[in-house]
């Protein structure tokens, strides 16, 4: 009898460890989601100044000193972190896919990097397969 | 007479048997019946299986990306 309700109480544990484990699994989606959501405009701000562009392998990286771009030390300290930030994110989301689709998390990079180049707005600069920086021309 | 008959008659089928056994071989026929058995390779496609594994992936990414995307002004 005693055997049985350490069993059951056994069972019970691994149901909650589980259902724990997915919900933080989705809480953690979610919340990067939420992160970089508010992080849009100033990535497009820098973007759209040519300071950072898209690289092949799915993240932001720096084009341009931005101490040279913009004065306010504030402002230059606030992008780095933000760019450091949304490319942690990043990392993490392509993490959590790799391991759900059972790929390197390299794959899942590149396959963002080539989404974003194809889909890239005229003045954003991205980064090509070969490793050439081209700024998207304008649509004719 | 009859046994001297017989006789010539054993000896004429012996000495015939006899001239005509190396001949016998030409009698022969042959069959021979090819059987291939070819073991195919087994056929790994990488080309597709790259392509499924890159579709499954583009799919999460929509679905992680895809309201972000809708928001983001640098992205069409």
């Amino acid at each position: 009898m005693n055997k049985h309700k350490v069993s059951f109480v056994l069972l019970v544990l691994f149901a909650a460890g589980l259902l724990t484990t997915f919900s933080a699994g989705a809480a953690d989606l979610a919340q990067l989601r939420e992160r970089m959501r508010v992080r849009i405009p100033t990535i497009n701000e820098l973007k759209q100044d040519g300071a950072v562009g898209e690289n092949n392998q799915g993240y932001l990286e720096w084009l341009r000193d931005p101490g040279d771009l913009y004065d306010e030390e504030e402002r230059v300290n606030e992008y780095e972190e933000k760019v450091e930030a949304e490319n942690n994110d990043r990392r993490r989301v392509y993490s959590l896919i790799a391991a759900s689709q059972g790929v390197e998390k390299t794959l899942v990079g590149e396959r963002r990097a080539s989404q974003i180049a194809a889909s890239a707005v005229p003045g954003v600069w991205v980064q090509r397969e070969d490793g050439e920086w081209v700024e998207v021309p304008e649509e004719e | 007479m009859k046994k001297v008959q017989k006789r010539v008659f054993f000896e004429f089928f012996s000495w015939a048997a006899l001239i005509l056994m190396p001949f016998l071989g030409g009698c022969r026929t042959r069959h021979e019946v090819e059987s291939a058995h070819r073991i195919e390779p087994v056929e790994v496609k990488p080309i597709h299986i790259t392509i499924d594994v890159n579709i499954r992936v583009d799919r999460a990414l929509d679905d992680f990306f895809g309201d972000l995307d809708e928001a983001d002004e640098t992205i069409q």
